[in-house]
């Protein structure tokens, strides 16, 4: 049943050390501080209403950033505008000049975190997307309507400012000048689910990307294979079509399905979903990179 | 006399924490679930803590507590919506991973796998992820070693013939979006 190993999420030997971790050692905490007293009986069959309070209880004591909110609550300033804003999705608050929405629930309905921002006077919609690892917590995109500044003033952002997403505490984030006016759509990186495709079209080969550290583009196909096999990857392919003057492309959905071969040539290498590269071919060596209009710059990532 | 309960508790805490994420990691789609399963499996254990076995039995006794919690779960009995854990975003990056290939159609293998009963799959895990003997599963499922191996041979049987019908249909790139698919099987 060895192929089943290929299935298991992590294996134990991966996960050594967690049990100090922060994570670990909240919940151990919640666990035995808790008004359930060690011994209580357990109603069997297990019908733990007590223990469902526990884990909820758990849930509050350990966020010790986030206030567990029940129901929508409201802060004004005595002017009959709210400062804050918070609901179980997002909370917004006014911090000197500029809001602070943080991401407590990065899979809730969209309509939640839109609620939060109207409660404030902010006509801001907001969208998590999912995208690549390097990309989580950066504005993807962002589409305004009737503002000032050119967007200058929205951006994405950990909170607590520069925790590391992926540990305790530490949260998406959106801030908007105090001035915001108008209306906006910003679209924040959310970790994908597995499977889920990106929906950032970035190159892979940016720090902490699947193809961290290497070039793929103006290769072969075929050697840029070989290093996605090398790392463990996958790869799909997208043929392009790049416009005549050499500054960018255009994809033919019906063109996809040929065959690609190996001395055809990446231009980039982009991020698919985990696990999987997308690599931008055209069958011939062009003079100019359609992606770049010409060498890809050294920054490009 | 609550000390001594206490110490107790975090030594088997400590011991078995790593093996019961891992358990529940395997089998929750979301670090969410991953950690609800692991957080109650945990109260359980410290409400019980005078009936918790000694030794490596604790760490099978918390394999079956985590089965039912699980199972609870699945049957959407426990889902609560209180989700800024910290432990959710201790768990985040776990789901992050690339699946390991090492060149075996993994989606073939998950296809087969997913065609199984429940009782099949939870027996066919423990051996494979956990890596119990007979003797173990029968601990943490509650039965004679003897129904153990007799299950276990029938839910082989089963998946390597479900492995098979897999392997026949061969279609395992996934469709949609713009990309050439052909490349995720020559890959």
């Amino acid at each position: 049943m060895n192929e089943l190993n290929h299935l298991a999420r992590v294996s134990d030997r991966e996960l050594a050390g967690r049990a100090s971790g922060a994570g670990a050692r909240a919940l151990l905490e919640a666990i035995v501080t808790d008004e359930i007293t060690a011994g209580d009986p357990v109603p069997r069959p297990r019908a733990p209403r007590r223990t469902r309070r526990l884990v909820v209880g758990f849930v509050a004591t350990a966020a010790l950033v986030a206030a567990a909110v029940v129901g929508p609550s409201l802060l004004t300033n005595g002017e009959g505008t709210a400062t804050s804003y918070a609901n179980s999705a997002i909370d917004v608050e006014l911090r000197g000049d500029t809001w602070v929405a943080r991401v407590k629930d990065p899979y809730a309905d969209h309509a939640l975190y839109a609620e939060a921002f109207k409660a404030v006077g902010l006509d801001v919609g907001l969208n998590l997307v999912p995208v690549s690892p390097p990309r989580v917590g950066q504005v993807v995109r962002m589409a305004f309507e009737g503002t000032v500044g050119n967007g200058k003033g929205v951006g994405g952002t950990t909170e607590p400012e520069g925790c590391t997403l992926g540990q305790v505490g530490c949260s998406l984030a959106v801030t908007v000048d105090r001035g915001f006016i108008g209306k906006g759509v910003i679209s924040l990186g959310r970790a994908a689910k597995p499977g889920e495709k990106y929906q950032d079209a970035g190159p892979a080969s940016r720090k902490g990307g699947m193809l961290a550290g290497y070039r793929a583009d103006e290769r072969t196909v075929g050697e840029v294979l070989a290093e996605v096999r090398r790392r463990g990857l996958k790869a799909v392919f997208q043929i392009i079509d790049p416009s005549p003057d050499g500054h960018g492309y255009g994809v033919d959905p019906k063109r996809q399905s040929a065959h690609v071969g190996d001395d055809w040539i990446v231009w980039e290498a982009e991020s698919e979903e985990a696990g999987v590269v997308r690599l931008l071919v055209t069958k011939e060596r062009l003079p100019k990179n359609p992606v770049y209009g010409g060498h890809k710059p050294d920054d490009a990532d | 006399m609550d000390d001594d309960r206490k110490t107790r508790f975090e030594a088997v805490y400590r011991q078995t924490y790593e093996r019961i994420l891992g358990y529940a990691v395997r089998r929750c789609e979301s670090p969410e679930d991953a950690a609800d399963v692991v957080a109650e499996t945990f109260a359980i254990a410290w409400r019980r803590v005078d009936t918790l076995p000694r030794g490596d039995e604790a760490r099978l006794w918390l394999y079956g507590v985590a089965r039912n919690v699980l199972a609870n779960h699945r049957r959407g009995l426990d889902r609560h919506r209180a989700r800024n854990a910290p432990l959710d975003t201790d768990l985040a990056d776990l789901y992050l991973r690339p699946p390991e290939d090492g060149g075996h159609d993994v989606s073939a293998i998950a296809a087969a796998f997913r065609e199984l009963s429940d009782d099949d799959r939870e027996l066919l895990t423990l051996v494979a992820w956990e890596g119990l003997d007979h003797g173990q599963v029968a601990k943490v499922l509650d039965c004679s070693r003897n129904a153990v191996r007799i299950r276990l041979h029938r839910a082989r049987k089963r998946f390597a013939k479900a492995l098979d019908g897999a392997g026949s249909t061969g279609s395992t790139g996934s469709t949609g979006g713009t990309a050439n698919r052909f490349a995720v099987e020559s890959v």
